[in-house]
């Protein structure tokens, strides 16, 4: 009986104890963001959407190496087809990319970048899948990613 | 009549979606009344055949993949199969790099148990607590996302060493997160330690006897939760652990509390560790390494600014032409959930010939039939979910 009591006491004290520890959360600052009319900050380093980046005459950096795609872990994600040393055609499933980074690391010239965009939701899967156009930055914007570490 | 069908066994089928586990798995128990007469678990439903899949991948192209065997923990699967190919290719590691690798996995260790916490207490019907520990594992994740660019998948290891240094100001973010804390921790324990439903639930139930669980090959929280001293980074350190003072956190009666108890001291433990290493690390603050190094520049191999110890990676494998000779290795991890291990067999050419992985889940899984067997129905999730079972892990 004296046991059961004092199980019961302790048990209303601990459980106000708990509670007391919880409702301090009320008082505290709430850290979720509203998302979609406020973005997070995102790190220097972040891993988005592959895009290709320009010299400032807006020619190419790529040389069409086929490093970035026999790093790559998804088979044949990367496409490249070249004509004599240009490179013609470029093209990224983006649905298919697991944003490893494998390709921008390998890169010789650093031509690939990984930009800080992430909101790739699309309709089709067809749409997903980027060709040079859509990849290539303009100049001005090549440059803010060169001096990226 | 009626205790005819009462006396029935009856067959039910819990999962595959799973309230308790991360991941899908099928139960197939048998019951008799409330209380579990047998219990087969069905897995496989997460295969992706990781282990094949690095058959037809080089060992660079594997690398992002092996972060997938288990999204917890992902920094532990890096090191085992970083450690494997370096011990095959004879590669060797900076103390920096060994440094930045054992603080990124104690942080990840930290992240994984958090999330077990909440999990945990979600299953036995406390909502509160998974919001809470998420608000601190979103801290460490977001040290992670700046240090290597992604939130879960980090594919930060690289064959001997790591990818990059850690950006300006994340040290003192660390050490800020490290002083934090140890105070949320008794913030928690405080709603949940002495917590009477909490005991009533976890307390003597799903007791693993110490030979039980060296019989199903357990290891990890779960085995030292029974009394058994067996932590990989006392017993047989690796990295630079020998470096540090580790202690291994035991508990005695091996029941679902215990198991609790031991997590919660092993996350302490870990914030220890990083502060330990972080004032141990060869080099300190990075920025000001740079400065050093660019003031000596003697590029002596003994150098106290530039030496090998001081850089990140030992030495640079071409990723496409990286041909580690024949041979075989082994590497163990102690992970957030016991001994990983990785075996990679070579054959000489640029794809490993045979990975294989050991996974701590894998034997938990095994050993939860004799759990629960003539338990409660009701003591399923207690049992089940302190044994910290991640699917994907099971299933590879
Ligand atoms: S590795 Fe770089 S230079 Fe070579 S093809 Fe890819 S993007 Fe172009
Ligand atoms: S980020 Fe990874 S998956 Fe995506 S294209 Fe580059 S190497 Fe391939």
């Amino acid at each position: 009986m004296i046991n059961q009591i004092n199980k019961t006491i302790s048990a209303v004290v601990e459980i106000a104890r708990g509670m007391a520890t919880i409702m301090k959360h009320f008082f505290r600052e709430p850290i979720t963001l509203e998302y979609p009319e406020k973005k997070p900050e995102l790190g220097e380093r972040y891993r988005g959407r592959l895009a290709l980046l320009t010299n400032p005459d807006g020619s190419d950096i790529c040389l069409g190496c086929m490093t970035c795609q026999k790093v790559c872990p998804c088979v044949d994600l990367i496409q490249i087809e070249k004509e004599g040393k240009e490179v013609k055609e470029f093209t990224i499933d983006i649905g298919r990319c697991i944003f490893c980074g494998n390709c921008t690391e390998a890169c010789p010239k650093g031509a690939l970048v990984m930009t800080k965009e992430f909101e790739l939701a699309d309709y089709s899967r067809n749409t997903l899948v980027y060709d040079k156009k859509a990849l290539t930055l303009s100049p001005e914007e090549s440059e803010k990613w060169k001096s990226r570490t | 009549m009626i205790e005819n069908l009462i006396k029935k066994d009856m067959l039910i089928n819990v999962g595959p979606q799973h309230p308790s586990t991360h991941g899908v798995l099928r139960l197939i128990m048998t019951l008799e009344g409330e209380i579990i007469r047998d219990t087969k678990p069905v897995i496989g439903y997460l295969h992706r055949g990781k282990e094949k899949l690095a058959e037809s991948r080089s060992y660079t192209q594997y690398l992002p993949m092996v972060d997938r065997v288990d999204y917890l923990s992902s920094f532990f699967y890096q090191a085992a199969y970083c450690y494997a190919v370096e011990e095959i290719a004879g590669l060797k590691v900076p103390k920096r790099a060994e440094y930045i690798r054992l603080i990124t996995m104690e942080f990840n260790r930290i992240a994984s148990h958090l999330l077990w916490l909440g999990s945990f207490l979600l299953d036995l019907g406390a909502t509160s607590p998974l919001f809470y520990v998420f608000r601190e594992r979103e801290e460490i994740v977001t040290l992670f996302e700046e240090l290597t660019g992604q939130r879960m998948m980090y594919n930060f290891y690289t064959f001997g060493g790591v990818k990059k240094d850690f950006p300006d100001g994340w040290i003192a973010k660390a050490l800020d997160l490290c002083k934090k804390m140890p105070a949320l921790f008794d913030e928690y324990e405080a709603i949940i330690t002495k917590n009477p439903i909490f005991l009533e639930r976890t307390k003597d139930i799903g007791v693993m006897t110490p030979k039980l669980g060296i019989d199903y090959g357990i290891t990890g929280p779960n085995i030292r939760a029974s009394g058994v001293d067996l932590d990989l980074r006392k017993s047989s350190p690796y990295s630079v652990y020998g470096e540090l003072d580790v202690k291994p956190c035991l508990a005695q009666s091996g029941d679902s509390y215990d198991r609790y108890i031991v997590r919660i001291a092993e996350m302490r433990e870990s914030i220890r560790l990083i502060e330990e290493a972080i004032e141990k690390i060869p080099g300190g603050i990075p920025e000001r390494l740079r400065v050093k190094k660019v003031n000596c520049g003697c590029n002596q191999d003994e150098c106290q600014h530039c030496g090998f110890d001081m850089q990140l990676v030992g030495k640079k494998v071409n990723p496409i032409v990286f041909k580690p000779p024949v041979g075989e290795a082994t590497s163990m991890i102690e992970s957030p959930r016991g001994i990983t291990l990785c075996y990679i067999v070579s054959n000489g050419t640029n794809k490993p010939y045979r990975v294989k992985w050991r996974t701590p889940s894998f034997s938990s899984v095994q050993v939860l039939p004799e759990l629960v067997k003539d338990k409660n129905y009701s003591d399923l999730m207690p049992i089940f979910g302190s044994l910290d079972v991640v699917l994907p892990e099971v299933d590879r």
